[in-house]
């Protein structure tokens, strides 16, 4: 009747291939606080907590905490004096919910129907994937690549299948393998969705198992435990329906303009593009969202469709710094002659961020008020993602390979930061590619005395002892044998030598 | 009544004395006027100039610092003088924790030597335009942009529109644009508001630390003739007069 799997080993499912009949999975992810801040940040020891009333409890904690003795429901205090070594941080129940719902999006590749769990702490997604488990080769199969999605994504879930969607949450929760409706009444009766309050008051009377509950005469439950509790067993063995509450998914939202007289003249372009981004725009205004990522395809009847794909820095509802973006990025690129259709579509959204104005005005500009992302969004769309970079340092030795860049639109998001190795001696800050020079002397040492590049000659009146840089023969650049002066000449200034391993001299950098 | 040729010739001298020493008192008036502390110039005032975290640097200046929404000259007299450099240690100090852009056209700009000239990476963008013209186009949308604390960029060749219109973009934003220019450009005139000339000094005996000599030759409704040795230490990154 119904199946479990949990990403820590192998699925194995048993099929009853009743084509016609429901088929509900549920995906518990278990901790999903906690899971949610590891996906994300660290993997030290961690305790969420929150304020209920006058006091402040702990929501969650990590397996390392709950080894210490920290449990949900202890007061704070108590658990920094179990282990105050571990990291506190407050829950962040708005952010659990958003993640959630990102998780259903990727969710509807297996089902058009997928909806929450929606009572509390229950962390799980409900699909209704009646006459989908054929498309991935059978419900394992489905089962299996929901498990690798969700792994990926950094989440441990148990997942199950059975035909209600009471069943297969209890067996997400509290079963094991495979179930039937025998092992069904076997689960404890917390496995039907009631109240903590409800489970004790049925301890009360030595009620256990969902078994021993469906055993009683059912008239006499409401009376002693309220109305759920009915509605419970029936929603589990299937007596009662149960409506799976499908999330709202929302179409991306996008704009086309078609026409039997083909435009070329780019005014007309631009004109036609405004009206269907301010199109575009109003309708993300009603979600409250900013447009992060847009798609515009010009087609011709003749030639391939010309597409352009626009990121920005961060979600605008801006028509004209939208526009301007467009328009810079139409200007370098090549678009068929005559265009037939323009179509655009918001490929990514994000809610607008909103941002409280400064009480009195003050000429200081605000340093982090959008103007740098809108910027960067102007550069990207003429100079392309390679031509507006952040610099990185990357611990490397060899030092063509010590600096690095990334392009702006991935560090705006992550912002990572980047440590190089501790070097004592100054680096140039031009690099050139080594380029090979001529050293007419050299003193007993080793350290060039003279040399020429670049049609002029210079003396070297002093210079750094030696930096040698070598790297071993398995490494990718191969084996590099450099031995680095930093060199004066008589004027003052400063260059960067080299000499390789074949006694050849190179120029590597100048201290401008 | 006919003066005494002497007295006229006394009167001649003195009226003579004192209109050169009105003339240099109101010179200096005219000087004082763009400094701070003192009557400040229409168009500066103490909050928009930026010390460039060199004492002896902030000396030479005429407004004793660089000046919100201006650009200036860092001429090179030669390869390797340290003009780059010199720049780039004033520009972590000028960008105010707000946005570096660095104009890369060669693509030449080397980040562990950019980081330890005091250049917070995370707050510098990298840019790199194809061509001339986009480099200018960059030059000026970075300076009008008010998020943007400085603006690194080297220029070799620069007509008197171009410069006009990047110095008209830099009017318009609070950035401070730092072009970097070669030694043929002390040839051509400026609309940056201070040209510094940076050339090298060889270092002192048993020392192997950076020497420049720092010449401030043209300040914009000033008097421009001072200069600064500045000696680097690349341990602390501190700079010595």
């Amino acid at each position: 009747m119904s199946d479990r799997v949990s990403n820590t080993s192998a699925p194995s499912l048993k099929h009853e291939s009743d084509e016609y009949s429901a088929r509900m999975l549920c995906v518990w992810l278990p901790n999903f606080p906690i899971q949610r801040l590891r996906s994300n940040y660290f993997s030290e020891a961690c305790v969420l907590y929150a304020d209920s009333g006058s006091r402040t409890l702990i929501v969650a904690a990590s397996s390392e905490a709950r080894l210490q003795g920290i449990r949900s429901g202890m007061s704070l205090a108590e658990a920094q004096a179990l282990h105050d070594s571990a990291v506190f941080l407050p829950h962040d129940a708005d952010a659990d919910a958003s993640e959630l719902k990102s998780l259903a999006e990727l969710c509807y590749r297996y089902s058009p129907l997928v909806g929450l769990e929606l009572s509390d702490d229950a962390h799980c997604l409900l699909l209704d994937i009646s006459g989908c488990g054929h498309l991935f080769g059978g419900e394992s199969g489905l089962t299996r690549h929901l498990v690798v999605d969700l792994a990926e994504r950094g989440y441990f879930a148990h997942v199950a299948v059975a035909r209600t969607i009471g069943a297969a949450w209890a067996i997400a929760r509290y079963g094991h393998c495979t179930g039937s409706e025998r092992r069904l009444k076997s689960l404890p009766v917390q496995a039907l969705r009631i109240p903590d309050k409800l489970v004790l008051q049925l301890r009360e009377f030595d009620l256990q198992t969902i078994g021993q509950l469906d055993a009683l005469p059912k008239n006499s439950l409401p009376s002693r435990f309220g109305k759920l509790l009915n509605e419970r067993l029936g929603q589990i063995f299937d007596h009662r329906s149960e409506l799976l509450v499908v999330l709202p998914r929302q179409e991306p939202a996008s704009a086309e303009w078609t026409t039997d007289e083909a435009i070329c003249h780019p005014k007309a372009i631009q004109h036609v593009c405004t009206e269907l981004l301010a199109e575009l725009l109003e309708t993300l205004k009603t979600r409250s969202e900013g447009l992060l990522g847009l798609t515009l395809r010009l087609e011709s009847g003749t030639s391939d469709p010309a597409v352009l794909k626009i990121g920005l820095a961060r979600p605008t509802d801006s028509l004209k710094h939208i526009l301007h973006v467009v328009q810079l990025k139409l200007d370098t690129t090549a678009i068929p002659e005559w265009i037939h259709s323009i179509h655009l579509e918001a490929s990514d959204v994000s809610p607008l961020q909103i941002q409280q104005r400064s009480l009195f005005s003050s000429q200081e500009p605000i340093a982090n008020d959008g103007s740098v992302g809108k910027l960067a969004d102007r550069l990207i769309a003429r100079l392309g993602d390679d031509g507006v970079v952040h610099p990185k340092v990357l611990p490397e030795a060899v030092p063509e390979q010590a600096s690095s860049v990334s392009p702006l639109s991935e560090s705006m998001t992550e912002n990572a930061l980047s440590a190089g190795l501790q070097i004592a001696s100054a680096r140039p800050i031009f690099l050139r590619r080594p380029e090979a020079i001529q050293v007419t002397a050299i003193a007993k040492n080793g350290a060039p005395l003279h040399f020429c590049w670049s049609g002029r000659c210079y003396q070297v009146v002093c210079c750094t002892t030696v930096e040698r840089i070598a790297t071993a023969w398995w490494q990718e650049s191969g084996t590099i044998q450099r031995d680095y002066y930093q060199v004066e000449t008589l004027s003052g200034a400063r260059f960067w030598l080299f000499r390789d391993r074949t006694g050849e001299w190179f120029l590597h950098g100048v201290f401008e | 009544m006919v003066a005494h040729p002497d007295s006229l010739n006394a009167l001649t001298v003195s009226d003579h004395a004192s209109s050169v020493q009105e003339l240099k008192s109101s010179l200096h008036r005219m000087q004082r006027g763009v400094r701070p502390g003192t009557q400040a110039g229409p168009k500066s005032s103490a909050k928009d100039i930026v010390s460039t975290g060199i004492v002896g640097l902030d000396r030479i200046l005429p407004a004793q610092g660089l000046l919100k929404g201006t650009l200036s000259e860092w001429v090179a007299t030669e390869p390797g003088s340290g003009a780059v450099s010199l720049a780039m240690r004033v520009a972590s100090k000028v960008q105010q924790g707000r946005t570096l852009i660095l104009v890369d056209q060669f693509r030449q700009f080397y980040a562990p030597a950019i980081q330890s000239l005091g250049v917070c990476l995370a707050e510098t963008i990298l840019v790199r335009p194809a061509t001339q013209g986009d480099e200018l186009w960059v030059l000026e949308q970075s300076l009008r942009c008010p998020g943007v604390g400085a603006v690194l960029c080297q220029l070799d060749r620069l007509t008197t529109q171009q410069f006009r219109r990047l110095q008209l973009a830099a009017e318009s934003g609070t950035a401070i644009g730092m072009l970097i220019r070669p030694a043929v450009a002390q040839r051509q005139s400026s609309w940056a508001d201070v040209r510094l000339q940076v050339s090298p000094r060889p270092s002192l005996p048993r020392s192997f630390r950076r020497c420049v000599n720092v010449q401030c030759v043209y300040a914009k409704g000033s008097l421009a003739d001072q200069n600064v040795d500045l000696e680097f230490c690349d341990e602390t990154g501190l700079a010595h007069e």
